[in-house]
């Protein structure tokens, strides 16, 4: 070995060199990974058309009855890569007052995103996760995690039919803030 | 502070004597870049796998969605293509960094006792790459990895006693679909890295034990005075070939934008099929031989290959590892590579050559960009990928010509029964010619209807009565000014011999000549060509009644239409 000086310096050098450049390609391959991997965060992957939906015809729903349950079934769906028709991507309790006005709430319960359920014996809706209850007009009873009553659904009625436009809404706020 | 918590783990886990063996290491006759293709390797092998895994979060693997889900992680997922690319292109840097590989152990003469087991375990790891190569080229589901793979499995159907059995087991069954693409996935990201990883791990255990064949130029004494440690001397150049390939890597990625992706899988087409580069020899080879020879060069040369490299330490077995008195088995290595390079460049060469092969190439090409435009503006039909096209506006009207009409308006001209009906029907060039010549093969020449006589006017009279039938499309860009003088021509002269041109009325000799090649009269006209108001009892096109659903005859009218502006 020639002098131990120099040699020391050298391997220093290399030492940190090895460190640094493995850092360079270390960061050129991560930073990619990293936009890669959160792509789908803020990126609306699944989504339903904002048109509405045809669930029912309105002779269907009758005046002061309990709400029914109806499947959401939307055309043109996409999730991720996929486009498909006919997907059921969601459900909503409809009812009709005595005048005559339908309302729809999403069946998406507004605490942490359970499926609500009707209630025959207490006349209003309950969720079987953590035991919210709604009243008939969707507000919120005392008992109960949720922050907000259930989501109204926008109705229209064209030719004798019902239609819903489908949204979802967060979690767990008292506000109402589509996703 | 920092030290007090490396003590810490220090006194539980002992690492920092387990860093400074593997790191002590010394390397007799100094470090060199000869020693750093193994190191290099490696790199490149966790390359793949960290590049693997990200792309397993956005792979599908199911016949119906993994084209899909690759077009979408590659076109539209940030940096999808990136990362793809690199594990792509990463591929191919694994297969030629193992040749180097390769080619260094055999001129150190590293492969002799008593490194035999070593050089087995890294022919193994070869053949490793190129599994992981062949299924990886199925996953995506494109054409080419579909057609390509097939080709493969159809060379394991040949073996003798048990090839049916054989493909059957490969493909998982009968014919290609979910289950083949669900059994290539498990064996590339389960079964080949847990059998790589062993196999590494067994490589580095073995080569630290017997370590690096040192230069067989220098003697003892030499060695030792010359040896290096590991760390950092050869780790310092291990690195340098590591950024300069992976420099490489990145520099071929940005070019060529990541790794191609065909239209989907689609086993209706024809397509030309090539495999990876590195499979080119084999594939090239066996074009040379058929029947029985094709079979047993097939898999005989593979056989062969790996047979001969096995053997290699077991038959060179002079204790000198100076290459010069090694030469007939370097020989041996040699010819066997240019052969495969030979085999290579021909194969490549008579791809270029042949006008047929790059034709299919171009239209595979647009298929692709087609395919994978569609699948990011409307999404790909839970179908599969092929259906994607079926999303292409106007598709299904072409579909219902292709399948209903194109026999008799778009054959070929010695087939072809009705007039011609191509990009520009009903264009102004089309009804001049029409009217020049309507007894032409590409009109009603070989129709009942071979009875009208030729529109013999000149200049300016003959563009009015071309400009008045190209009035009846409905078309936006008509001189009405001049469709008008044609209307005055037609009403004087001989047309209205024959003609109307008015809609309503009905058996003249010839055909009506209202709304002619308009919306609404094509709809009328393909259900009933033989109304009064046409052709009458001088048709002989099929009438259409009931055949198509409203949807079906919009699309179809709408595709008749659209030729009309189509560029020839």
């Amino acid at each position: 070995m020639a002098d131990k000086n120099t040699d020391e310096g050298r391997r220093r050098f290399m030492k940190l060199a090895t460190f640094g450049i493995g850092g360079i390609m270390g960061a050129i391959t991560a930073i990619p990974l990293v936009r890669y991997f959160l792509h789908p965060v803020g990126s609306p992957v699944v989504t339903t058309p904002d048109t509405p939906i045809d669930i029912a015809a309105e002779s269907e729903i009758i005046a002061g009855a309990a709400p029914i349950r109806l499947p959401i079934v939307a055309n043109g769906v996409r999730d991720a890569w996929n486009r498909a028709d006919n997907v059921a991507v969601g459900s909503c309790w409809v009812s009709k007052s005595e005048s005559g006005e339908i309302t729809a709430f999403t069946s998406v319960c507004p605490h942490l995103g359970c499926s609500v359920s009707y209630s025959d014996k207490n006349e209003d809706f309950r969720c079987p996760c953590h035991n919210s209850a709604f009243a008939l007009d969707g507000k919120k009873k005392d008992d109960g995690p949720a922050k907000r009553g259930l989501d109204p659904l926008e109705v229209t009625l064209e030719d004798g039919r019902v239609k819903v436009t489908y949204k979802r809404f967060r979690n767990d706020i008292s506000a109402r803030e589509p996703v | 502070m920092l030290k007090g918590i490396a003590d810490w783990f220090d006194e539980r886990t002992g690492y920092r004597a387990g860093l400074a063996s593997a790191l002590d290491e010394e390397v007799l006759g100094g470090a060199r870049f000869a020693y750093v293709f193994g190191s290099v390797l490696t790199f490149l092998l966790v390359l793949q796998m960290t590049t693997g895994v990200f792309l397993a979060m956005y792979y599908s693997p199911s016949a119906t969605d993994a084209w899909a889900s690759v077009a979408f992680l590659n076109d539209q997922v940030s940096a999808g293509w990136f990362v793809r690319g690199l594990h792509s292109h990463g591929a191919s840097a694994m297969v030629i960094v193992s040749g180097l590989h390769l080619f260094q152990v055999a001129v150190f003469g590293a492969y002799k006792k008593p490194r035999e087991l070593n050089w087995i375990v890294g022919v193994l790891m070869l053949a490793l790459i190129l599994a992981f190569a062949l299924t990886g080229y199925l996953l995506p589901w494109d054409q080419t990895g579909y057609w390509a793979t097939q080709v493969a499995t159809g060379i394991a159907g040949t073996a003798p006693l048990a090839g049916q059995q054989m493909q059957e087991a490969m493909q998982a069954g009968n014919g290609y679909g979910n289950l083949t693409i669900t059994r290539f996935f498990a064996l590339h990201v389960f079964v080949l890295p847990a059998l790589m990883i062993g196999l590494t791990a067994l490589h580095i255990a073995l080569f630290r034990k017997h370590h690096q064949t040192p230069p067989w130029w220098l003697d003892e004494k030499e060695l030792k005075r010359r040896t290096q440690p590991f760390w950092p001397d050869q780790m310092f150049k291990d690195i340098l070939a590591m950024a300069f390939v992976f420099a490489i890597l990145i520099i071929v990625n940005f070019q060529t934008h990541g790794a191609p992706l065909d239209a989907p899988a689609d086993p209706s087409t024809a397509f030309d099929a090539r495999p990876e580069w590195y499979f080119r020899p084999l594939f090239q080879g066996l074009k040379y031989f058929h029947g029985i020879l094709e079979v047993i060069v097939a898999l005989g040369a593979p056989v062969v290959v790996g047979g001969v490299l096995l053997a290699l330490p077991f038959v060179d077995r002079g204790p000198s590892n100076n290459p010069k008195k090694r030469l007939p088995y370097l020989a041996v290595l040699a010819i066997g590579f240019a052969v495969a390079a030979g085999l290579t460049m021909v194969s490549y060469l008579e791809d270029r050559g042949s006008e047929e092969f790059q034709e299919a190439h171009a239209v595979a090409h647009e298929s692709s960009l087609k395919a994978r435009a569609l699948a990011k503006k409307y999404g790909v039909p839970p179908q599969g990928g092929a259906a994607v096209f079926t999303l292409e506006p106007g598709y299904l009207g072409k579909k219902l010509f292709d399948r209903d009409c194109a026999g008799c308006h778009a054959g070929k001209v010695t087939d072809r029964q009705g007039p011609e009906i191509l990009a520009g029907f009903n264009s102004r060039q089309y009804i001049s010619d029409l009217l020049r010549n309507p007894s032409a093969n590409r009109f009603f020449g070989s129709t009942k209807l071979d009875v009208m006589k030729p529109v013999t006017e000149k200049g300016e009279d003959f563009a009015a009565l071309v400009e008045l039938v190209y009035a009846q499309t409905g078309a936006e860009d008509v001189d009405t000014e001049l469709a008008g003088k044609g209307q005055t021509l037609f009403d004087d002269g001989s047309c209205s011999d024959c003609h109307s041109i008015d809609w309503v009325t009905e058996e003249d000799v010839g055909p009506n000549l209202g709304k002619r090649g308009a919306p609404d009269m094509l709809r009328e006209f393909i259900v009933n060509p033989g109304h009064l108001r046409w052709y009458g009892e001088k048709n002989e096109m099929p009438a259409n009644q009931g055949k198509y659903n409203d949807a079906e005859l919009d699309e179809l009218v709408n595709y008749l239409v659209g030729l009309r502006t189509l560029e020839k």
